[in-house]
């Protein structure tokens, strides 16, 4: 993926981790759903935060992966 | 909650340093600093990052998410009060992402720890203790009634010793560069994380420093009881210590080694079980 799509799944989960530590003080009913949202998204906002600015704006060689 | 958890990565992360720092004093070495996790982890994730051609893509890549999910969900986990079991079960999805992990790269290094992964379950084995013991003495299997029960009889640390005991080794057997960390022995580079590097390696950076964080926290909550959050983070950071102080006096064992030991500590504390269910 290039940088750009790693910068918008970044900034859509970290949307969604916003939106559920608000949902729990204003309980949201049943409670497990925040919970559940968080513990699927936030693996995906790092991983995805990482690679955003892990991946290089320039066209670069390809890594030297073995014979 | 994900207000909480980035700051429980970076303490987990802090606590890395710590235990590294402490290994080292002990062993008359200067150590890195104790930040030095934190900016190894930043590291990881600048670092060049693709995919080995002999590892199996989705599992490689989806095994360190799912590192990082089953310990989000554990954090919830203790912090809500929740179901010692639950705990429980997220060691075992530990156990399944340890040997996924090296299992998936296609390196012989990283197949070795993985070997040693499904060897070491033994290490899993006191935690059946501590649950049966807990349960025994309290009647619970909910952390909220566990430090309920605390604030009325006390303390379990003294009155029920050697099942904290029990959750110590479970502990001690995830730390990094303890007796029982085979899995991640020098003689095999780095064990089942040799050939995760760059982005995937960070990944597991944040989530081992929430597991770190998650043990410390369970321990000081099943056998201290509930603590203001400062008071908290220091018998973490003196338990944390107590650890390092294991690691860096004890040579790791070998494989046999390290699943005949957790075997007779457990057995030790079955006899002990029995004795608190028969005796009352």
């Amino acid at each position: 993926m290039k940088k750009e799509s790693y910068l918008i799944v970044t900034i859509i989960t970290a949307i969604i981790l916003g939106v559920a530590a608000f949902a729990v003080p204003i309980g949201v009913e049943p409670g497990w759903v925040p919970v559940i949202v968080v513990v699927l998204t936030f693996p995906v906002f790092v991983l995805a935060l990482f690679l955003w600015w892990n991946a290089s704006n320039i066209e670069g060689d390809f890594p030297f992966t073995g014979y | 909650m994900i207000t909480l958890i980035l700051p429980a990565v970076f303490i987990g992360l802090l606590f890395h340093g710590i235990h590294r720092k402490v290994i080292a004093r002990i062993q008359g070495r200067p150590g890195p600093p104790i930040w030095q996790e934190i900016l190894h982890t930043l590291k990881f994730s600048f670092k060049q990052t693709w995919i080995p051609k002999t590892a199996s893509m989705p599992m490689y890549v989806f095994i360190v998410a799912v590192s990082i999910a089953i310990w989000t969900g554990a954090f919830y986990i203790v912090f809500s009060g929740g179901s010692l079991l639950l705990l429980f079960a997220v060691f075992m999805l530990h156990k399944i992402t340890e040997h996924g992990l090296g299992l998936s790269s296609g390196s012989p290094y990283g197949k070795f720890g993985a070997i040693r992964s499904v060897m070491s379950a033994a290490s899993e084995i006191p935690l059946f203790a501590t649950i049966a013991g807990i349960y025994v003495v309290t009647g619970s299997l909910m952390i909220s009634d566990i430090t309920k029960y605390q604030e009325i009889h006390g303390p379990l640390l003294i009155h029920a010793f050697p099942i904290a005991i029990a959750l110590y080794i479970v502990i001690l057997s995830k730390m990094h560069y303890g007796p029982f960390s085979i899995i991640e022995a020098k003689e095999i580079v780095s064990g089942n994380r040799t050939e995760h590097f760059g982005v995937w390696r960070a990944g597991l950076e944040v989530a081992y420093a929430l597991k770190t964080f998650v043990l410390l926290a369970a321990f000081v909550l099943l056998f201290i009881g509930a603590l203001p959050w400062y008071l908290m983070l220091l018998a973490m950071l003196i338990l944390l210590v107590s650890l390092s102080f294991v690691c860096a006096f004890t040579p790791m064992l070998s494989p046999f080694d390290a699943v005949a030991m957790q075997t007779v500590i457990t057995g030790i504390l079955a006899v002990y079980i029995i004795f608190l269910g028969v005796m009352g």
